[in-house]
C-alpha cells in the first residue's frame, strides 16, 4: 500500500493520542519503519497490522478506526498533500466526485508500482450518487464510508452513506449509495 | 510540426466550438502578429487579448530568447515556446503553427503551472483544461515529488537528530560505563555480600564478600534461588513470607534474618533488596546488599540482658537509690526509696530535687563545713550534697531524711558523681541506707553495758565483803592463839581491799 496511507494513520494517531501511543502501536504491529515515504509501496500487511494494533491499543473496533481514518484522509492528509488539486477539482461535492476517478488514474500513471483503488460515480444528481469502489484489498469498505463523510464535511454537504453491495459478501465490488440535502439555490 | 506526417493523410477540419473545446488556451494571429481570435479560457485569464491587439503588447518572449517578431517565430518553429503574459505573469507553454494558405499563425498551448494552488489563484478549475492536456497530470507529479521531497527532508532531519542523539547517548554510555566499572569494583571489593538475581529471583552474580560470608562460590549459586541455599531451621518463616510478598510486588525491602553458611553455621544477616528496572520500567534484576550482623545482635542481646539486670537490681535493692541530672532534678527513684520516703517515683522524677526530703538546717550546716573544708563557697542547696563527690571524692556520711509524713530518720548516704565518656558530669547518684535500726541496736548495747557495769559493781562489792569477813575471822582466830583459817587473806590485802 501507498506509504501515504501509513503516514496518514500515523498522523491521525499522533494528532489525537500523541507520539508515545503511536510508538506503542508501531511496536505492537511489529513495524520498524521510522518515516513512511509517501510515494513508496509498502506491503499491505503493514497497514492492516497498524490498524489492528491501533484497535487493540485504543480499544476501538477496527471499523471505527477505518471510518475515522477515511475522514482524516480527506480533511487532513489529502488536503495537505494535494489540497490545490482537490480545490481545483470542484466547488461542490458532485463536481468533485466527477473528477475523483482521475486522481487515482494519475497515481497509476505516475507510480506504476502502486495499485490504487478505482472509483466510479454513476447516477449523479443534485442530491445523490452511486459510488462504485473497485479494490483488490479486503475489508476497507468502512474506510470508503469515512472518505465520503469527510468529503461531505469538506463541501459543507453532510452525507448519508449506505452500502448497497458488499464485495466481502460476494458482490462484484462494493457499492455505496451516497445522498445529501440539495444545496440551497445560490 | 507544420509538415503533414505520412500517416495523417486526410485533412481534418474542426468546427469552431470543438476546436475551442480541444484548445481552450489557443490563439490565432495574422502575419503582423495581431490577435485574430483566442480560446475563451485564455481570454478569461488574459482579458487584454482582443482582436487587433499586437501579440508583443500583451506577451513577452520568455523562451526561446529574442524579441517577438515573425522571424523569431519562424526561426524557432521546431521548438516549444514559453510566452509570459505581462499583466498576469502567467507562462503559456505551446507551439506555433504556420498556416500559410489562410495567412494565419496558430498558437496551441496551455498555462505552465508548477503549483496546483495556481489553478484556483487564476480562477480556473481542472475541467477547464482539455482532457488531452497533461497539465493536471504534471501538477499531480509536481505535487507528488514535492511530497517525496518533504518526506526525504523529514527523514533526513530525523536521521540527523538521531545521529546527534546517538552521539549524546554514546557519550552518556561512555560515562555510564566508567561509572559502572567503578561500581562493579566497589561491588566486587566491598566487605558486604552483594547478590544479583534475575527478575524471578534466581542468582546471576555474587561478589567475593558473599562467598566470604556464606561459603558459597559464584558457580555454586548461579541459577539457584538464594533462599533455598541459605535459609534453615532458625530462619523466621514470617520474614521469608514477607520477602516473597515484596519480591512478587516488585518492591524493595530491608530485613534481618537468620541464614546458614555452607558449613551450617547460623548467622544474623541484614539484607537490603532493591529491584532494578529497565528504561520501560520492567524489572530485570533484584540486587541484595547484605551484611553479617551477628555480633551486633549479640551485643544488643547482652545490652538487653544487662539493662534487665540493672532494672532488677534497682527494683530489688534494699537501699534507696536516687539519681539526678547535673542540675539536681531527680531522674530515678527506686522502689526502696519510695518505701523509705513515702513519695512515689512519679511524684519525684523530673519534678523535684533531693532537697525535698532533707532537713534544711543540716544542709546549711554542711554547706558551711564544706566551705571551710574546700576553701570556696558552697551554697546551701543541692551543691552541698555534691560538692565533694564532684571532685571525684567519695562522700559518705550520715544525714537525716524527712518522710512525706514528716517523720525524720537517720540515713547513711553515699553520693557519687557520674561522668560521661568525655569526663563531663552526667549526673549524680545517691545510695542511702536507713540507720534507724542500727541506732536502736546501738542504744540497746549501751543499755546492756551499763547494766553489766552495775552488776559488775555489785559483784565487786560482794567480793570485798567476803574478803573483809575472812580477815575478821583470821583476826579472831589469831586473838585466840590459833592459826588463820584463810591464809590467802593478809592484813594488808584486807586493808587495801577494804579501802577499795
Amino acid at each position: 500500500m501507498y506509504g501515504m496511507v501509513n503516514k496518514a494513520i500515523e498522523d491521525m494517531v499522533v494528532m489525537h493520542h500523541g507520539e508515545s501511543v503511536w510508538e506503542q502501536i508501531k511496536t505492537q504491529a511489529g513495524v520498524t519503519v521510522d518515516v513512511f515515504m509517501s510515494n513508496e509501496s509498502y506491503p499491505d500487511d503493514v497497514t492492516y497490522n497498524l490498524v489492528g494494533a491501533a484497535s487493540a491499543v485504543l480499544q476501538l473496533p477496527a471499523d471505527q478506526i477505518l471510518m475515522g481514518f477515511g475522514e482524516h484522509w480527506v480533511l487532513r492528509t489529502a488536503q495537505q498533500g494535494y489540497g490545490g488539486l482537490m480545490n481545483a477539482a470542484g466547488k461542490t461535492l458532485p463536481e468533485f466526485m466527477r473528477n475523483l476517478p482521475n486522481f487515482h488514474s494519475r497515481v497509476t500513471m505516475i507510480f506504476p508500482k502502486l495499485k490504487p483503488p478505482h472509483f466510479e460515480c454513476t447516477d449523479i444528481t443534485d442530491r445523490s450518487l452511486t459510488l462504485h469502489y473497485h479494490s483488490h484489498r479486503q475489508g476497507l469498505a468502512p474506510f470508503v464510508v469515512g472518505l465520503m463523510q469527510g468529503l461531505g464535511k469538506k463541501f459543507n454537504t453532510p452525507v448519508t452513506v449506505r452500502q448497497a453491495a458488499v464485495k466481502d459478501q460476494g458482490a462484484a465490488h462494493d457499492v455505496f449509495e451516497v445522498s445529501w440535502s440539495p444545496l440551497p439555490a445560490p | 510540426m507544420n509538415l503533414p506526417s505520412p500517416s495523417a493523410r486526410s485533412p481534418i477540419g474542426l468546427p469552431p466550438e470543438q476546436f475551442a473545446a480541444a484548445f481552450p488556451f489557443h490563439f490565432a494571429l495574422d502575419l503582423q502578429l495581431r490577435f485574430l481570435q483566442a480560446g475563451a479560457t485564455l481570454r478569461r485569464i488574459c482579458p487584454d487579448v482582443q482582436p487587433g491587439v499586437p501579440l508583443a503588447q500583451v506577451f513577452n518572449a520568455f523562451r526561446p530568447h529574442g524579441e517577438i517578431s515573425l522571424e523569431w517565430v519562424q526561426q524557432n518553429i521546431t521548438q516549444f515556446f514559453l510566452l509570459e503574459h505581462r499583466a498576469a505573469k502567467v507562462l503559456f507553454r505551446g507551439q506555433f503553427m504556420m498556416l500559410p494558405e489562410q495567412a494565419i499563425i496558430l498558437f496551441l498551448g496551455s498555462p505552465w503551472l508548477t503549483d496546483s494552488s495556481e489553478i484556483t489563484a487564476l480562477g480556473l478549475n481542472l475541467e477547464e483544461f482539455a482532457i488531452h492536456d497533461p497539465a493536471a497530470d504534471l501538477l499531480q507529479v509536481f505535487q507528488a515529488s514535492k511530497i517525496a521531497l518533504e518526506d526525504s527532508k523529514k527523514l533526513a532531519d530525523k536521521l540527523t537528530a538521531q545521529r546527534a542523539e546517538l552521539r549524546t547517548a554514546n557519550e552518556r554510555l561512555r560515562l555510564q560505563e566508567a561509572e559502572t566499572r567503578k561500581l562493579a569494583i566497589i561491588a566486587e571489593r566491598t566487605d558486604n555480600a552483594v547478590l544479583l538475581t534475575d527478575a524471578v529471583g534466581q542468582a546471576v552474580w555474587v561478589n567475593a564478600g558473599f562467598t566470604r560470608l556464606t561459603g558459597y562460590t559464584l558457580e555454586e549459586v548461579v541459577g539457584k534461588k538464594p533462599g533455598s541455599l541459605l535459609q534453615g531451621p532458625a530462619t523466621d518463616p514470617a520474614t521469608v513470607q514477607y520477602m516473597h510478598q515484596q519480591l512478587a510486588k516488585g518492591e524493595g525491602f530491608k530485613v534481618q534474618i537468620v541464614n546458614y553458611t555452607k558449613a551450617g553455621h547460623p548467622y544474623w544477616l541484614a539484607s537490603e533488596v532493591q529491584p532494578i528496572r529497565d528504561e520501560t520500567g520492567t524489572i530485570v534484576n533484584f540486587m541484595a546488599i547484605q551484611s553479617d550482623i551477628s555480633e551486633r545482635i549479640h551485643s544488643e542481646n547482652q545490652l538487653l540482658e544487662t539493662s534487665r539486670l540493672q532494672r532488677a537490681m534497682l527494683a530489688g535493692a534494699g537501699y534507696a537509690i536516687v539519681a539526678t541530672d547535673p542540675q539536681g532534678t531527680i531522674q530515678l527513684f527506686n522502689p526502696a526509696a519510695e518505701r523509705m520516703l513515702g513519695h512515689t517515683a512519679a511524684e519525684m522524677v523530673g519534678k523535684q530535687t533531693p532537697s525535698v526530703f532533707h532537713v534544711a538546717e543540716e544542709v546549711i550546716v554542711r554547706a558551711r563545713d564544706l566551705t571551710v573544708e574546700l576553701g570556696h563557697e558552697v551554697k546551701p542547696g543541692f551543691e552541698a550534697f555534691i560538692a565533694k563527690a564532684e571532685r571525684g571524692q567519695p562522700d559518705q556520711r550520715e544525714w537525716t531524711y524527712v518522710r512525706k509524713d514528716g517523720v525524720r530518720f537517720p540515713v547513711l548516704l553515699s553520693i557519687t558523681t557520674l561522668f560521661d565518656d568525655q569526663g563531663k558530669i552526667a549526673g549524680h547518684l545517691g545510695v542511702a541506707s536507713d540507720l534507724s535500726e542500727q541506732k536502736r541496736d546501738e542504744e540497746k548495747i549501751r543499755n546492756t553495758l551499763s547494766e553489766l557495769e552495775r552488776f559488775n559493781r555489785v559483784m565487786i562489792n560482794r567480793e570485798q565483803r567476803v574478803i573483809e569477813l575472812k580477815y575478821e575471822i583470821n583476826q579472831l582466830l589469831a586473838a585466840a592463839g590459833r592459826p588463820p583459817a584463810y591464809p590467802s587473806v593478809s592484813g594488808s590485802q584486807a586493808s587495801s581491799a577494804g579501802r577499795s
